[in-house]
């Protein structure tokens, strides 16, 4: 008994000690390219937002996740919208993407496998990942005044990178 | 060329959602006033732990009961998966889809008690940049709600259907540029029950024919996806051939006859979309086309006995608008994804950087219509009448024509930090069963007496929502949504000379039934990421039942006495308060207090009434760490 629950203890710390941990997620972009998420959080942190077009809280911080992208885009934040939308509402993603004019990147998941393996529980789900993968904060839903706890966040982690250098 | 890497790092992130209530559930039959302890206890915890190429999810369910749905205690759902460059296996619970997923489409959502989900194995295989092969088998037993009705009990799943897919995938990505084709064949072998259920006359419900039937349908399909600067092209196409094994015939004790199938049952199905996004306008064109099972009413009304329809894996696109908006969320379209034809067509206009404006038109109709006819040499059963094209949909009443118009205002305020969201909607539709019934006259020579029945339901529905941004950080929200509901009963009676075809007369009765008015209202204060706090005000001006909620103040909770005993009317209106507090920025914790209004809820085109809760105490966590 005793080894077991030393053994279960170990599991766990180790578990724990992982917890931050993004997972590998092939993405595929809304232009029909492929990319790894490694390959993005490499160059710069991620802002990673989970949403879908039925999801109107979604909806309404995309524009503050837009300015936020213009505002840190030379210091190598990349904010990474991944559309959740199924079969039903799947085609009206990129005209809603484009005719929006958002400049940060889209990527969809229509069978939510990346959504899945992070567990989110209410949407939009807000990750924001440093550049080793590491996820330094989450986030569930979005009422206003959230993008400002987000540009905080970001320029939290944008500071420990510079003194990092 | 891409290249996926795979760290070796480890890593572990887990779900929950933990829901508890208490209140009544009145009872939604025609006459009855009864009142029943509504308790639910639904807790699930979502656990997924990798390490390099491997990882394993699990679900864990603690429910008895959930709000809708089956008890479910331990592990519910698990999934081992191993990913390579090259190769990636999945085993266990699966999801996913084929194309737009009208062939294989695994998918859940458990507030309405859907799950298409598979248990078995799926392996992609990726042995060219461009070529991609996906091998899936496995099944599924989801269950199926029936509509409402008398005696059946919503929160309770009706029936499962034993499912068995064998599936294959061939994917050729940028077979030219930008160009990608698929080519697929899905495997069905299924067990459905068959049965109906009545009220018993000792009271009650009681099942009744019940034994099962097995099917076996292959479906061939192929689609094709292409990206441009500016627009991008989907088409999917699919064939199902379906048998009908064990019976020719069932014998149906409620209907006292005897239900005759086609051994076998032939149908197909097509999806197409085009997007055109220059610039500010972004246009999106889509076609439906599904026409899988033509049963005549008797079968297509009940369920279980329509054997011709398509296994729960089989959900292609709606193609129409399914509204989040609360009101317009409980009076949808119920699509017949076995035989509808339609189109959907949105426009999204970003006028400037504060206006966005969105327009939806959406219009579809089944494919059949039936005729009752009573001939004088003794005939008497149902006649198909087809569209006059099987490849557009019909205005005519009888194939259930739908039609909605939607416009969405979308405009930000700036000095006052204010966001204006104004939406209108129309639509119209055939909601209940369109009867013509045509009897060849013995009292009046070579002359025909036609009846025609339908009823047409137009809905107006006017949501509006206000967000404020305070100076002091905090958020302002306040919704509200007026809904108008009319029912048009037409009645025709006509004869008809058979010689020249021509109506001798006509007899038209059109009854315009008390239309229906309901209002939604909701204002919520928000501080990000600690609280917020919330009040529901909700409205009908009559209950389809007809029977008046909220009417005995001996059944007041106190929030309603408090209003009450302010000279508030509570004849059908039903409030409620709600607090939440951000534990973390992931954990939300959640009461609500008071009563919703139950109703129909959609995913995908898969609707599902879930009832309201009355007088009751709710608490919710949901949190992600």
């Amino acid at each position: 008994m005793i080894r077991l629950i030393v053994l279960s203890g170990l599991i766990l710390n180790f578990l724990i000690a992982q917890i931050d941990q993004i997972p590998a997620i092939k993405l595929k972009l809304a232009d029909g390219s492929e990319t790894a998420l490694e390959e993005i959080y490499h160059t710069g942190p991620v802002l990673i937002d989970f949403w879908a077009l039925w999801c109107a809280p979604c909806l309404k911080a995309m524009r503050h996740l837009d300015d936020l992208q213009e505002k840190y885009r030379d210091q190598g934040l990349t904010i990474l919208g991944i559309n959740l939308d199924t079969e039903r509402s799947q085609s009206k993603v990129r005209s809603y993407i484009r005719s929006k004019g958002y400049g940060f990147t889209v990527a969809l998941d229509p069978s939510q496998k990346s959504y899945r393996r992070l567990n989110g529980t209410a949407m939009p789900f807000t990750l924001l990942v440093n550049s080793t993968g590491k996820i330094v904060y989450r986030h569930s839903g979005y009422v206003p005044g959230d993008e400002k706890i987000f540009d905080t966040e970001i320029q939290s982690i944008l500071s420990s990178l510079e003194q990092s250098q | 060329m891409l290249s996926l890497s795979y760290s070796q790092s480890a890593y572990f992130s887990a779900g929950l959602t933990a829901r508890y209530g208490s209140g009544f559930q009145s009872s939604i039959e025609i006459g009855d006033t009864t009142r029943n302890s509504y308790v639910f206890r639904e807790h699930t915890l979502d656990i997924t732990a990798g390490y390099g190429n491997f990882s394993i999810w699990s679900n864990f369910e603690f429910s008895s009961p959930p709000r809708i749905g089956p008890d479910h205690l331990g592990l519910r759902k698990l999934r081992l998966t191993w990913e390579s460059d090259r190769l990636s296996v999945n085993a266990g619970d699966l999801y996913g889809q084929f194309g737009r997923g009208l062939a294989l489409n695994l998918w859940e959502n458990q507030g309405i008690d859907w799950d298409s989900s598979l248990k078995g194995i799926w392996l992609t295989a990726r042995p060219t940049d461009k070529l991609s092969v996906d091998i899936v088998s496995g099944n599924t037993a989801g269950g199926r709600h029936l509509p409402i009705g008398p005696g059946v009990d919503t929160r309770i799943r009706d029936f499962s259907e034993d499912v068995t897919v064998s599936a294959l995938l061939f994917t050729a990505n940028d077979l030219l540029p930008n160009l990608s084709v698929g080519f697929y064949g899905v495997d069905v072998d299924a067990d459905n029950p068959w049965f109906w259920k009545m009220q018993s006359l000792f009271g009650g419900v009681e099942t009744v024919d019940s034994v099962n039937v097995r099917t076996r349908s292959f479906s061939p399909g192929f689609f094709v996806e292409y990206f441009g600067r500016d627009y991008d092209l989907y088409v999917e196409v699919m064939k199902r051939s379906l048998e009908i094994f064990d019976t020719d015939s069932l014998y149906s004790t409620p209907s006292f006859e005897w239900i005759y199938y086609e051994r076998e049952n032939k149908g197909w199905g097509g999806y197409a979309s085009v997007s055109y996004y220059p610039g500010k306008l972004g246009l999106t064109l889509e076609y439906k086309n599904y026409f899988f099972d033509d049963s005549h009413p008797d079968i297509r009304t009940k369920l279980p006995y329509r054997l011709g329809r398509l296994a729960p894996i089989m959900n292609g696109p709606t193609a129409f608008k399914e509204h989040s908006a609360v009101l317009m969320r409980r009076t949808p379209h119920i699509m017949d994804f076995e035989d509808e034809v339609g189109i959907q067509a949105e426009v999204n206009l970003n006028v400037s950087d504060d206006l966005f404006l969105i327009f939806n038109y959406a219009q579809s109709s089944r494919h059949t219509g039936f005729r009752d006819v009573n001939y004088i040499d003794g005939y008497d059963g149902w006649e198909k009448v087809e569209t006059e094209s099987l490849l557009w949909f019909s205005d005519n009443e009888m194939f259930y024509p739908f039609k909605e118009f939607y416009g969405e205002f979308n405009y930000h305020y700036s000095p006052l930090n204010l966001d204006i969201r104004l939406m209108a909607a129309r639509s119209s539709e055939i909601v209940e069963s369109y009867v013509e019934i045509i009897n060849e006259l013995s009292y009046w020579e070579n002359h025909t007496q036609e009846q025609l029945d339908w009823k047409k339901r137009d809905l107006y529905t006017l949501p509006t929502e206000l967000t404020l941004s305070l100076p002091s950080g905090h958020g302002l929200t306040l919704y509200w949504e007026h809904q108008w509901e009319d029912y048009n009963d037409r009645n025709y009676l006509v004869y008809r000379d058979l010689s020249s075809s021509e109506i001798d007369s006509v007899t038209t009765d059109e009854i315009l039934t008390v239309p229906y008015y309901y209002r939604y209202v909701a204002l919520n204060l928000s501080k990000p990421s600690r609280y917020s706090a919330g009040f529901i005000y909700d409205f009908a001006s009559g209950i389809k039942t007809g029977s008046p909620q909220n009417t005995d103040p001996a059944n007041d909770s106190w929030l309603e006495e408090i209003l009450r005993n302010s000279g508030v009317d509570m004849t059908n209106k039903w409030f409620g308060v709600q607090g939440s507090l951000y534990l973390t920025p992931a954990t939300i914790f959640n009461v609500f207090y008071g009563s919703l209004q139950g109703g129909l809820k959609c995913d995908s085109g898969v609707c599902v009434y879930v009832p309201g809760i009355e007088d009751a105490f709710t608490v919710t966590i949901t949190s992600n760490f």
